[in-house]
């Protein structure tokens, strides 16, 4: 199975079925729903919602990220009213007060890790 | 396949036993299983060993036990290594392969691998260095299990009210059911504000809201209907077993794990029970590796609408002598979650509970609650959830 880049342009580089239309992120060489191998690319972001966040207080093992750091959940639109929930780690200054459940977050690309800021630019 | 009965338990004290052999833990449990039951060692056929780290550790207990020539099996499957042990035991008794088969969980947090993943360091850890780089695994290299929790807490308190006062309540709770479980880590009682204020480790989840990392040992001996009753005066069946996965991260998506729905309708199936017949019926032993996870289950499972399960909690619904009890042992956030043991443990005290048992006296669930119960353990939070439901009861 190859490995898939995790960004393509700016955006989270998906999955998408062609044979039941599921999305998936991380993008895989198979369908989580269906299992079908037919998948296509399938780009999603940059724009995405805050659906919930911590607070990470020890150093993650990859990314180089110094704690403390927030790690969240985004949720991102695809089609036909479906969405996506990405994990990642946000990207802001502390106390983090910018960081509010349900609040817009954006993309930033990064080869090893998802990574949001939050704001819709 | 056969009706099979759990007749017999032992659990070593769960606790921080750095300086014991594995081997000392499991003997002692074994042993103690063995006089429970009442029969010759020469009379099990088999052996399931639930352990993440412990390896070739069943072998050796079994030695240690004088039990000869039998097949050992060790299963791993994380958190749900003892429960997917018993499993296996239960379905080759149920085949008719073996009629006595001996269960054995056990774990030392300290030295094992999935002890080191939450938050050791050693070989594992550069395991899961590399498979963060995967990007199947994408960002979840980044936290671990507390961080992933703390994720659905937050989301619970969004979307229905639920209260850092309601997701301590539970670890209250589990405290006061522990304080009369000798065998519990912690047996102190806590307030809401202690619980509160304790070290915070990922924001809304304090340290007394995340299972400890503890050393343990539990066993169980089970056996066909002929021999059970032949044993036993108060055999618990094995009503229903069941196990399921997924391969993504669906606890967030709508604070439900789809394997914890699956598995529980397939355990409910298979005992022809269904979710309400718990209520002033049962009790539960359910996988409280975190505070809010006891509240995520009591909905998955169906005893609470979605976003209620605080509620449940807050009427005094699923304390011990509560209309539904749940983890009247004190759970994982107080015995503590040695991986392979948890889930042995859980069905130990199914056993202990439904004999009414000296061992029990103190936290033991009312009469009316006998009937029926559950244990479930969920494991591997990073690579989708793996979820096992058993449903037991006192009559065949």
């Amino acid at each position: 199975m190859k490995r898939h880049p995790l960004f393509v342009e700016g955006k989270l580089n998906a999955g998408k079925c062609n044979d039941c239309e599921y999305i998936r992120f991380p993008r895989m060489d198979y369908c989580n729903k269906c299992q079908s191998m037919n998948i296509s690319d399938y780009l999603v972001g940059p724009k995405g919602k805050l659906m919930s966040y911590t607070i990470s207080f020890s150093k993650p093992m990859v990314g180089g990220i110094k704690p403390p750091y927030p790690y969240a959940v985004a949720r991102f639109d695809t089609e036909n009213g479906n969405h996506i929930d990405v994990f990642g780690a946000i990207l802001s200054q502390e106390p983090f007060e910018d960081i509010k459940i349900n609040r817009d977050v954006i993309l930033v690309s990064d080869k090893l890790l998802v990574k949001f800021k939050m704001g819709s630019d | 396949m056969r009706n099979v009965a759990v007749v017999g338990a032992g659990v070593f004290p769960f606790g921080r036993h750095h300086d014991l052999l594995y081997v000392e833990m499991g003997r002692d449990a074994v042993n103690d299983a063995i006089k429970d039951t009442g029969i010759d060692r020469k009379e099990i056929q088999s052996c399931y060993v639930g352990t993440t780290g412990g390896v070739g550790v069943g072998h050796e207990i079994v030695n240690e036990t004088g039990i000869i020539g039998i097949p050992i099996t060790r299963v791993e499957n994380a958190c749900v290594s003892g429960s997917n042990a018993f499993r296996m035991a239960w379905m080759d008794v149920a085949l008719g392969i073996s009629d006595i088969s001996l269960v054995i969980g056990i774990e030392k947090m300290k030295d094992s691998s999935m002890g080191e993943a939450a938050g050791g360091t050693g070989r594992f850890k550069l395991e899961m260095k590399a498979m963060a780089k995967n990007i199947s695994m994408a960002s979840f290299g980044l936290m671990g299990p507390p961080g992933y929790f703390a994720l659905a807490a937050h989301r619970h308190m969004a979307e229905f009210g639920t209260t850092k006062e309601d997701l301590a309540s539970v670890t209250v709770k589990s405290r006061t059911n522990a304080n009369n479980n000798p065998k519990a880590e912690y047996q102190n009682i806590m307030t809401v504000d202690e619980v509160l204020n304790d070290k915070m480790i990922n924001p809304p989840l304090t340290r007394s809201q995340c299972c400890p990392k503890t050393d343990g040992a539990a066993a169980v001996i089970i056996m066909s209907e002929k021999l059970a009753k032949k044993y036993s005066d108060t055999p618990v069946w094995v009503k229903g077993s069941a196990m399921t996965s997924s391969i993504i991260m669906d606890l967030l998506s709508n604070l439900s794990a789809m394997p914890n729905i699956k598995s529980s309708r397939m355990a409910y199936d298979m005992a022809k029970v269904e979710a309400k017949d718990f209520y002033k019926n049962g009790f539960v032993e359910v996988h409280d590796c975190f505070s809010i996870s006891e509240i995520l289950h009591s909905e998955d499972f169906g005893w609470a609408k979605k976003g209620e399960g605080p509620k449940i909690l807050n009427e005094g619904i699923t304390q011990k002598d509560g209309d539904l009890p749940i983890n009247p042992s004190g759970g994982l956030l107080s015995c503590g979650h040695p991986l392979g043991a948890t889930g042995v443990r859980q069905i130990a005290e199914v056993l202990f509970q439904m004999r009414k048992d000296k061992e029990v006296a103190k936290r033991q669930v009312p009469d009316g609650n006998l009937n029926l119960a559950l244990t479930h353990t969920m494991g591997q939070p990073m690579l989708g959830f793996t979820s096992c439901v058993h449903v037991f009861s006192r009559n065949l």
